[in-house]
């Protein structure tokens, strides 16, 4: 759908046109039955936008009457104050076996001064030295040893606590608790009645230093909920006074039960059955501290450039809708987009719009031809300035969570289920700064910082802000060294990651070095080898035909030109033919011009194929000529190998596989020709490959030529060949890891799903 | 003409009266054999065709407004199990003058056009909302929902329009092919 009619549609409709446009317009319209039904159209989104916008009103409407009809939500209201801070308490159970039960006297005695007489009353003994406990509706009592005073002095006793509570609507009505607030109907969550008693029924205060922590069930947090202390009044009905905000204490559990990765991230390794090891989690984790896609592959170039937002000019022209928000009223005359007007829109692309901008370049190849932007110089400049601008990383760094989930950051305000909680939405923030007001925070409340990071715009932390929680420990003196020692763990961490990487990097190049020498080393070594053999065998083979024609002196050859000590045109002329035979590996007679004398060369048939050549990585077979000081390799195709023997040689053959785990090997020995058909190869130890090969060598009665060298490239192409793979999974994994951590990021789909290459096809080692 | 058009707060104190009656429209509509919950989705249908009726101009209540709702309601019920082939086609137009039956007519049509609505993005939704429903100025928008400017939020009206004009077509097209 076309965004420049819209746009004319919506000023008509809007009457923005000017009257010559107007009537422009209207005569359209009237010639163009489609364009009109356009308008038609428009005209009713406008009006359905406007209905949309009705209705949430009278939805809201609808709400404000259930809400004010059932009570659903309200305010909290208890009979006594409670205090709420408690500064640390411990939790457990109170096993009902193991304590007396309370004498039915005493119960009726203090039910006498229950606080809501409508209301059945619940007891709980409590030790000397505190208890939590919870009533089967679910309220939750936190008692500390100090909570209640006696007589104006802490009272250190065993005591018994009397609690009354209506959860809900039905049994505040049942009750006929009222729910005024002098004379404001007030809307409430539930109300409760603590008191406390000796053992002995005598009645007990709330310490205000200490007090009962209470905890009710509730379904959801609403922001004004408020505590209200109930007053009875002289008709025996209550009014529910001095509201004060609810804070709910996080409740610390040590670092070791909880989980601060981002989401996925344990569930993908689950999935891969990864070690479970949290050792091994956390360094995986931290390795993607300075995570970017630089395998180089084609799919992570085309991610970078989502991921960048920029990265290349789009071949094409301005729209008008681009050109508007370019230069406003005056547009220049040339349409072309410019690397500056790119990198402008790039950086428009990154705002609020870029998920429309996201489909409005994906969507086909004539914005953008990428073999054309490669060309400029503004891809580097703009990816420069981006790096710039961004405020920082745009994920959380694994450093800046791995430094404060240890145990000595236990009972702080991060050693809660809380924030673990709250960590999942920071990941999703990928701003380093959120989670930098918690951590550098702790002597926050914790919904105090929830409402900071709202103000940053994050909205979706607005609920956190409204549980209220409050802070743990705030006052530990702890808590300032703490903070320093974050810092430092933080530079810990990342000298770690910077260490392992930097090790591993180094690993690679040197492996890398080691192969480009062994692999230029063998180069040359072919090329001699190959000379070499040339020349040992055509030297035999002139031998033999000077032999059998009857010449008896040796020669030796130099260049392949006769150099004969019979200087004469014939003996030059059996030179040439003896070459090419040996060239051809070709049988051949030879006739002496001088003496009509004839002379055989005999090359034999000699093949075989490889079964399954397909899987190995290399394939060659190497040839062991008795008479000669070189040995040969050659190379087969699609495993066929093909390579006439001279008959007056005797030869050894070994075939040598590379496959993904490591050696297949293949030898016969003493034979002059021979079609052997298909031959399989069989595993066989680099150490027995390596002595195999070297007895073949040596066994020869020549003076043979070293193969260890040959042996050495072929060992180590094997083990870069292992390496090759593990690099290709472990980027193709690292993707897939990275991907669960970094939710900011724009990934490939199609690489992500499992058992998918993400990293391409095989990428084969140049020979 | 004479009815001096209501302010929204005016309107939003007379819907708040009328939902006061709800229970009395939801036991007549279950009498006619109707779900708790489609009840009170065409209660507020309901509401919401009288609020917007109230604001056109030339809007004259001849009757109590709980009796235009109830018969809205009424209508709306009838409308709705006609197309669910529930009941035969009865003498639903019987409170209704021919004007009226347009208007309706009308107003179904743009339920149809919110659906449409409700299938773009939550933030296409607010923006349309905000400028064609509330009348919010375009820079208010903009920094309401994080946008740069108010160009960037006309820019995007524009899109977010386009977006429910694809969907209504292709929603058209797939109608006609049927």
């Amino acid at each position: 759908m076309n965004s420049n009619i819209t746009k004319i549609i919506d000023q008509y409709l809007a009457g923005e046109l000017s009257p010559e446009d107007t009537k422009v317009f209207e005569e359209r319209m009237e010639s163009n039955p489609e364009l009109k039904q356009e308008v038609e159209i428009q005209r009713s989104v406008m009006e359905g936008a406007e209905r949309a916008s009705n209705r949430t009103d009278v939805q809201k409407i609808g709400k404000k009457y259930h809400f004010t009809k059932f009570i659903k939500w309200g305010a909290i209201s208890l009979s006594a104050a409670l205090i709420l801070a408690v500064s640390s308490y411990y939790l457990f159970d109170l096993g009902s076996d193991s304590v007396e039960p309370i004498p039915q006297e005493l119960i009726e005695q203090m039910d006498e001064s229950a606080q809501i007489e409508e209301l059945p009353t619940h007891y709980f003994q409590i030790p000397e030295e505190g208890a939590v406990v919870i009533s089967e509706e679910g309220t939750l009592l936190s008692v500390p040893s100090d909570a209640f005073l006696l007589n104006g002095e802490v009272y250190n006793g065993i005591s018994i606590v009397q609690l009354q509570e209506a959860n809900d609507a039905l049994d505040i009505i049942t009750s006929g608790l009222s729910t005024t607030s002098g004379d404001n109907l007030l809307e409430t969550q539930g109300m409760y009645g603590v008191q406390g008693f000796t053992v002995d029924g005598d009645p007990l205060e709330f310490n205000p230093e200490v007090g009962v922590y209470v905890q009710v069930p509730v379904d959801g947090y609403k922001a004004d909920m408020q505590l209200y202390d109930g007053k009875k009044l002289a008709d025996g009905s209550i009014d529910w006074q001095d509201p004060e905000p609810l804070e709910k204490l996080p409740v610390p559990v040590d670092m070791s039960k909880l989980d601060f990765y981002p989401v996925d991230y344990e569930n993908y390794l689950d999935e891969l059955k990864w070690s479970q090891g949290k050792i091994k989690r956390d360094s995986l984790y931290l390795s993607f501290e300075e995570y970017t896609f630089d395998s180089g592959e084609e799919t992570m170039d085309e991610l970078n450039f989502y991921f960048t937002g920029s990265g290349m000019i789009p071949e094409r022209k301005i729209t008008q809708e681009e050109n508007e928000y370019l230069y406003e009223e005056n547009p220049p005359i040339d349409f072309i987009m410019t690397p500056e007007e790119a990198y402008r829109l790039a950086m428009w692309m990154e705002g609020p719009n870029w998920e429309d901008f996201y489909g409005f370049w994906g969507d086909g190849t004539d914005y953008y031809d990428s073999t054309e932007a490669e060309d400029t110089t503004w891809v580097v400049d703009a990816a420069a300035s981006c790096e710039s601008d961004m405020a920082g990383p745009n994920h959380i760094l694994p450093s800046k969570v791995l430094a404060f989930w240890n145990p000595k950051f236990n009972n702080t305000n991060l050693s809660t289920r809380e924030f673990e909680l709250r960590m999942r939405a920071i990941h999703n923030t990928c701003n380093n700064a959120v989670l930098e007001k918690y951590t550098n925070n702790l002597d926050k409340k914790i919904s105090d910082i929830d409402r900071e990071v709202v103000a940053m715009g994050y909205t979706e932390f607005e609920v956190f802000a409204e549980e209220n929680v409050g802070a743990l420990n705030p006052n530990n003196p702890h808590i300032k060294h703490l903070m320093n020692f974050y810092e430092q763990g933080i530079e810990q961490m990342k000298k770690v990651n910077y260490r392992a990487q930097n090790a591993e990097e180094e690993r690679r190049s040197e492996m890398d070095e080691q192969l480009d020498t062994e692999r230029t080393q063998e180069l040359t070594r072919s090329i001699e080898l190959e000379n070499q053999a040339f020349n040992e065998e055509c030297g035999l083979n002139l031998d033999n035909v000077y032999k059998q024609l009857g010449y008896t002196k040796g020669f030796t050859i130099t260049g392949g030109s006769g150099n004969t000590g019979a200087p004469n045109a014939a003996l030059k002329n059996i030179d040439k033919q003896v070459i090419d035979a040996t060239i051809a590996r070709n049988s051949v007679e030879i006739v002496d011009p001088k003496t009509g004398k004839t002379a055989e060369l005999t090359y034999n048939e000699f093949n075989f194929t490889v079964a399954n050549h397909e899987k190995y990585r290399k394939l060659f077979a190497y040839i062991f000529p008795h008479e000669l000081n070189s040995y040969q390799r050659i190379d087969g195709t699609n495993g066929v190998f093909d390579y006439p023997l001279n008959n007056d040689i005797l030869y050894d053959f070994a075939v040598v596989g590379l496959t993904e785990d490591g050696y297949e090997y293949f030898q016969k020995q003493t034979l002059r020709s021979g079609s052997f058909g298909t031959i399989d190869l069989e595993i066989i130890s680099d150490v027995r490959l390596e002595a195999s090969i070297q007895q073949l060598n040596k066994k020869r009665n020549a003076n043979p030529v070293p193969i260890q060298s040959e042996l050495n490239w072929l060992i180590t192409e094997r083990e870069y060949y292992e390496e090759e793979q593990q690099r290709e999974e472990m980027d193709t994994f690292r993707y897939r890891v990275a991907a669960t951590l970094f939710p900011c990021m724009e990934w490939n789909s199609e690489a992500l799903r499992p058992g998918n290459d993400a990293c391409g096809g095989t990428s084969g080692l140049a020979n | 003409m004479n009815n001096s058009q209501m302010t929204q707060s005016e309107i939003n104190d007379s819907l708040k009266d009328l939902y006061k009656k709800w229970p009395d429209i939801k036991r007549y509509l279950k009498s006619k054999g109707c779900t708790s919950t489609d009840a009170e989705d065409l209660f507020q249908e309901a509401l919401l065709i009288y609020s917007r009726k109230l604001k056109s101009p030339d809007f004259e209540l001849t009757v109590e407004p709980f009796h235009y709702v109830k018969n809205t309601c009424k209508f709306l019920w009838y409308n709705q199990s006609r197309k669910e082939g529930k009941v035969q086609k009865t003498e639903i137009h019987e409170n209704f003058s021919e004007t009226e039956s347009d208007w309706f007519q009308k107003e179904l049509k743009l339920r149809s056009i919110e659906t449409a609505i409700s299938k773009i993005g939550k933030q296409c939704q607010e923006l349309l909302q905000l400028f064609y429903g509330l009348g919010w100025s375009m820079v208010d928008i903009a920094k309401k929902l994080g946008m740069r400017n108010d160009k960037v939020a006309k820019a995007q009206k524009y899109r977010c329009i386009s977006k429910v004009k694809v969907i209504i077509q292709s929603d058209h097209s797939e109608n006609t092919t049927l």
